[in-house]
């Protein structure tokens, strides 16, 4: 697994609706798999629905700590942090990792400055993965320059650029090894103006699946993804 | 075909608005649709068009009114209870007989509520939208495909008809992502002659007014206004039809609640009940004789709602008795379950006919 992955902090942004919930639950699951059971922190304190709170049960139960803002899941929709998430991030390390999962935008990137000093000391260390997730199926990211301001203004928000490109391009119950394929350009090119790797392309098991072993060979650092993130109705 | 994109169902409807040529949005942020006004924000200056944070509902809703007057396609946007801050907006806009689109995303009541998905503001859309004898035409998409296609539909009609239109969705539709594509183009609004565009010296004034000095041109006024409303019965009901060719039992449901009951339909399905699902894709006007037909030809009905129960009124007006219409909602912010009603199917199917 790529190098960003082995990090003590390892933030997780991106663009709404970009992936991030689906791809940080899973990077947990597999971090657990390597022995390096993490905490997981719900930050999205920009929207109610579809977070990484709702799974809290599931996930604890397989060993990953979940942290959340005080009235996650209730109907006070007010950003009330608790105190407890400083103290994971400053004594994550690398064996005990801490998955930071922001809301979207450069409004969920925001509520990072609450935590800039813990952050910066882990950055000094190299300790800090700054993770970018894109997907460029959505309409307002269709390609790398749309995709460079959006990481722009997130970096601004936040006061940390990119470490690392995640490609979680897809199109939902429509994604198929196409989507993906078309992708990796504009994923290259946006790693390219950002300077950093593309660490991971994700996609769920059935795409990856669907591709020709040649096909395989072209992405780069293929991540399977485990969807816990559902409709009602599926 | 057109690319395709995966969006929330409130970008997805902001986008459609766009290309619909609408270039004036008033807004104000409530969860569950703020992507909407926060969509209109980044993309409306690209366009060259207005995206304006007004300062409450009450002064968004107007500045629609005044916009469509001037002939400009406008919109706005809410959530439950900024909806009933706008009410007194809309009456007005209906009693102006002037085009504008409302969207609701409709979240837990009443009062302030909760920020879960609810269907509980459906009397007020077609009832009551606000204080008077009025209307508006209302459509309730279940995909985030509708949301585009439906927010089209909503502007055209409502220019057709020189009355408000609204977008009744739900918390869910508005922040569940699902692929979507846009119509290549989509025509621009027609020639509006009643509008405030100024006379240039070459016409007579136009005039957009709600106040009728003398009860008597009221009446008159207001029943050429329902005559119109006959013709929007008439010619603009929408439905969808799930598995009805054999079924004995009917669910009814619009919004998301009909995506979980197409899912509980192929569940009951599996275990041998001749189920299916009637949906109202316009909730006025109600699709009043397609029930009444159905009515006629099944066992029961079952309409399902994330509400204690409100469009159920209108089913059952709509049968006026040829088969007993049942209920079953969830409310508050809770989400109906497939598993959940499907019990509700066996339920029904097994109920003994009453006398």
């Amino acid at each position: 697994m790529g190098k960003e992955f082995q990090k003590a902090v390892i933030l997780v942004t991106g663009y709404y609706g970009s992936g991030k919930t689906s791809f940080a639950l899973s990077l947990a699951e597999r971090l657990v798999k390597e022995g390096r059971p993490p905490a997981i922190v719900d930050l999205d304190v920009v929207n109610p629905y579809f977070r990484t709170f709702d799974y809290r049960e599931q996930l604890q139960a397989e060993g990953i700590r979940v942290e959340a803002p005080v009235y996650a899941g209730t109907n006070l929709d007010i950003p009330a942090l608790p105190p407890s998430i400083d103290g994971l991030i400053e004594r994550a390390t690398e064996s005990s990792p801490v998955i930071l999962d922001l809301g979207g935008d450069d409004a969920g990137a925001a509520v990072l400055g609450r935590y800039k000093a813990g952050l910066l000391a882990a950055w000094k260390r190299d300790e800090l993965a700054v993770l970018h997730l894109v997907n460029f199926r959505r309409a307002l990211t269709p390609d790398a320059q749309s995709a460079v301001e959006e990481a722009a203004a997130i970096g601004a928000a936040c006061g940390f650029m990119p470490t690392a490109v995640i490609n979680s391009t897809n199109l939902g119950p429509e994604t198929t090894g196409s989507t993906l394929l078309d992708s990796l350009d504009e994923a290259e090119a946006l790693g390219r103006q950002l300077g950093v790797p593309v660490e991971a392309t994700v996609m769920e098991p059935a795409v990856w699946q669907g591709l020709t072993p040649e096909e395989q060979t072209q992405i780069p650092g293929a991540f399977l993804l485990t969807r816990r993130v559902k409709l009602p109705w599926e | 075909m057109a690319k395709k994109y995966l969006m929330k169902g409130n970008e997805a409807m902001a986008e459609a608005a766009l290309r619909a040529h609408c270039r004036h949005f008033f807004g104000y942020p409530i969860t569950p649709q703020t992507e909407v006004a926060a969509y209109m924000a980044k993309r409306m200056p690209k366009l060259g068009g207005t995206y304006l944070q007004a300062e409450s509902e009450v002064a968004a809703i107007n500045m629609v009114l005044g916009a469509s007057a001037a002939g400009m396609r406008a919109m706005t946007s809410s959530s439950s209870p900024g909806i009933s801050l706008k009410t007194e907006g809309i009456s007005y806009i209906a009693a102006s007989d002037l085009p504008a689109l409302i969207v609701n995303v409709m979240r837990g009541g009443p009062g302030l509520g909760g920020i879960q998905p609810s269907q509980s503001d459906y009397w007020q859309a077609t009832k009551a939208p606000g204080h008077g004898d009025a209307q508006v035409l209302v459509y309730a998409p279940s995909s985030v495909q509708e949301m585009v296609d439906l927010t089209i539909r909503a502007f055209e009609t409502a220019e057709r008809w020189r009355m408000p239109a609204m977008l009744l969705a739900d918390g869910m539709l508005g922040q569940m992502m699902e692929p979507v594509s846009f119509p290549d183009e989509v025509p621009l609004p027609p020639e509006k002659p009643w509008a405030l565009t100024g006379t240039k010296g070459a016409r007579k004034p136009n005039i957009v007014n709600s106040l009728y000095l003398t009860p008597s041109q009221l009446e008159q006024i207001v029943k050429e206004r329902f005559q119109r409303y006959e013709k929007v019965k008439a010619q603009e009901v929408l439905c969808e039809r799930y598995k009805l060719d054999d079924a004995q039992f009917v669910l009814v449901a619009y919004g998301a609640t009909a995506r979980i009951c197409k899912a509980a339909v192929d569940m009951a399905r599996e275990k041998g009940i001749p189920v299916g699902l009637f949906r109202p894709i316009t909730l006025w006007p109600f699709p009043e004789k397609e029930l009444a037909a159905l009515g006629g030809q099944v066992k029961s009905m079952l309409a399902v709602e994330m509400s204690m129960g409100q469009m159920v009124d209108d089913v059952r007006l709509a049968v006026n008795g040829r088969c007993p219409v049942y209920f079953y909602g969830r409310t508050g912010g809770i989400i109906p379950t497939p598993a959940e009603i499907e019990g509700q199917i066996v339920k029904m199917a097994n109920r003994k006919e009453e006398a």
